[in-house]
């Protein structure tokens, strides 16, 4: 069996998987130019979302012969899909993997706005202690209640991070129940929620029916005193209404690691915005994602190996019984 | 039965006190120079921290001869002990009250050395986008180790934090045990214990026994990939060997609310030390006022009923 590697990064995890199913044939690729003549004969393609470029979707539809099963080592697969997945296959992403670090990530950015963070960093070379300028406007975040849009992994646990700083969570989701979640309300309740909320968390998958769920009207039902953060996709939230929010103060404040184009244009407005704090699309950066990584990968491939269905296919079948 | 209510702040707890407890009489002032006056014939004292000079320390000594209890409305009293307080009065703290906030504050400073904000902020006023760049120097909390010094209020409240964040709590402490920490371990074992740390976290009392528990030789025995957060009192830390272990990258960042001199001068090193995230003293801000209410009131219905104070910092527990 053959199994073909073609992930954005080679780390720990390649590694791991060939010193760990000696059994399968795998077949690092690092060169796009030899992907083509690699995929024929493959069951298996491992990849990930941002270098499932078009050429690359060539490649695999018109070369892939054998193939049974694509897996993403990325969560998000917009591109992928936009590309075009072959079809009839099951295809799993890795969702989850980055969950724990996107959250840590969102509430690194909701922290240190609430705590001011910027302005203490700015003072500095002028050496000046900005303790009675900051004190006023400090927060915490007790007691404080907390719109969370999305609720699959890393929602989930950006709510129990949310928890543990004392917050009222108000999922919006259409999921069922989920912990640490005070209250659950279907999207349809969004903008009643934005009212109550003293944050705003995205942090919901993107597609065209979450596209700009943060719009213009979405920003002026919330309170002038609220945080929104962005950790989903930038197109999640329309940037020009959050621009012209934050410049307005129609909002207090904002941290985002994702635009709408990236990266962000040199002449975008929201570099320069005093009550934004910008990160560059490294919340799933971390140092153990390729431990992560492995195992979801290596999960997945026993229940390949033994012909059962996956926990959960993002695209495709779900049929392990056809697989040879 | 009357109390002074001697700072600049805390309008509404003033106000509280006197619908709560009307049968007390309470006098309000904000400036030293009416400290004698309104301290002479009052039974209880209360105040900050900050606010206890060494100037205010010798009038109420001298005129607060009927001074029963004096409260402070905040946790540490490091400052009000050094400038003295009255040898038989009973003296007790907030110490629970600020106690989320700072946790809040010790956890912001934590993450923003491990997510790396500090290099963002930068590129962002260069206008850079450095994703790829950065996806090597971010870091993530789980799985990592906090050497946590010192398990009161607010040492107990960021062990509970830190285990939202998947970390290895190890408390450093003379208490026997400790929600959401995994070991504890007596201060004997301190060095040894820096050295397994990816994060040392200075949340104790300041005094005599924690003066530079962080010295060169400290920072010497820590990993060069660890981070030292101090959101408790300057002094801990031996500023000069911080610096410098900073400068050489003897340890990777830290954090620190506060300073050894507060504020630093013009000419400290801290204001243009690499990979140091630094607030004014600001942990406590924003924290819930009506907390601290509640632990003065919870003080002053024991002291009417002539009941035991739990915990004093000096002086008798049931003041005369």
């Amino acid at each position: 069996m053959k199994l073909v590697f073609y992930p954005a990064k080679y780390g720990r995890m390649v590694e791991r998987a060939i010193a760990a199913f000696p059994e399968i044939d795998m077949v690092p690729v690092h060169d796009p130019a030899r992907l083509a003549e690699n995929i024929k004969g493959a069951e298996v393609l491992v990849t990930s979302n941002r270098i499932y470029l078009p050429e690359v979707a060539r490649a695999v539809r018109d070369n892939a012969d054998a193939l049974r099963w694509m897996h993403f080592t990325t969560s998000g697969i917009d591109n992928a899909l936009k590309n075009g997945l072959p079809d009839g296959i099951p295809v799993t992403n890795s969702s989850g993997m980055h969950a724990r670090c996107v959250a840590a990530h969102a509430m690194t950015l909701l922290l240190s706005v609430t705590r001011r963070l910027a302005d203490c960093a700015a003072a500095r070379p002028r050496r000046d202690w900005v303790r009675d300028a900051v004190h006023g406007d400090l927060s915490t975040l007790e007691n404080k209640t907390m719109a969370l849009i999305g609720l699959g992994a890393i929602g989930q646990d950006i709510a129990r991070k949310a928890k543990a700083f004392d917050m009222r969570v108000i999922g919006v989701s259409r999921a069922g129940e989920a912990p640490h979640v005070d209250e659950l309300r279907p999207r349809e309740r969004l903008h009643e929620t934005l009212g109550e909320a003293d944050v705003v968390m995205v942090a919901t998958g993107y597609s065209p029916e979450t596209h700009h769920i943060i719009d213009a009207a979405a920003l002026a039902a919330m309170k002038p005193s609220a945080i929104l953060v962005n950790i989903g996709r930038g197109a999640l939230v329309d940037e020009p209404a959050l621009i012209a929010a934050l410049k307005d103060g129609r909002i207090r404040a904002a941290g985002i690691d994702v635009t709408e184009v990236e990266p962000l244009s040199a002449d975008s407005p929201l570099w320069d915005l005093s009550n934004l704090v910008l990160t560059p699309h490294i919340a799933g950066a971390g140092n153990d994602n390729n431990d992560v990584l492995f195992d979801i990968l290596s999960r997945n491939l026993k229940l390949y190996l033994a012909k059962q269905p996956f926990a959960r296919v993002v695209a495709g079948p779900n049929l392990q019984g056809a697989a040879s | 039965m009357k109390l002074v209510f001697y700072a600049t702040k805390y309008r509404k707890m003033i106000d509280g006190v006197g619908r709560d407890f009307p049968d007390i009489e309470v006098v309000s002032i904000k400036e030293p120079k009416d400290v004698a006056a309104a301290v002479a014939g009052a039974d209880i004292f209360i105040t900050t921290n900050s606010a206890y000079t060494p100037e205010v320390a010798e009038i109420v000594r001298e005129k607060g001869t009927a001074l029963r209890w004096m409260h402070f409305t905040n946790s540490g009293i490091d400052y009000a002990l050094e400038s003295g307080v009255p040898p038989m009065v009973a003296v007790t703290n907030s110490s629970a009250g600020r106690a989320r906030a700072v946790a809040t504050h010790a956890m912001t400073l934590l993450l923003a050395l491990v997510r790396r904000l500090p290099d963002c902020a930068a590129a962002a006023q260069r206008h850079e986008w450095p994703r790829t760049e950065m996806n090597r120097d971010v870091d993530t909390l789980d799985k990592k180790t906090m050497a946590l010094i010192g398990l009161g209020a607010i040492g107990q409240d960021i062990a509970r934090k830190a285990k939202a964040f998947d970390m290895r709590v190890i408390g450093i402490s003379g208490i026997a045990e400790a929600a959401h920490v995994d070991e504890l371990r007596p201060r004997e074992r301190l060095h040894e214990t820096l050295a397994e740390a990816d994060v040392v976290m200075l949340a104790t009392a300041y005094d005599p026994s924690t003066h530079h528990i962080i010295d060169a030789k400290a920072l010497a025995a820590m990993k060069p990939s660890a981070l030292i957060v101090n959101i408790a009192r300057g002094p801990m830390i031996e500023e000069a060997a911080l610096i410098a272990a900073l400068k050489a990258g003897q340890i990777r960042g830290a954090g620190l609310d506060v300073t050894e001199i507060e504020p630093p001068p013009a000419d400290s090193p801290l204001w243009d030390a690499p990979n140091l995230v630094l607030t004014p003293h600001s942990a406590g801000g924003g924290g819930d006022d009506a907390v601290l209410f509640d632990i003065l009131s919870e003080h002053l219905r024991l002291f009417r009923a002539r009941k035991p104070f739990a915990r004093v910092l000096s002086g008798p527990t049931l003041p005369a």
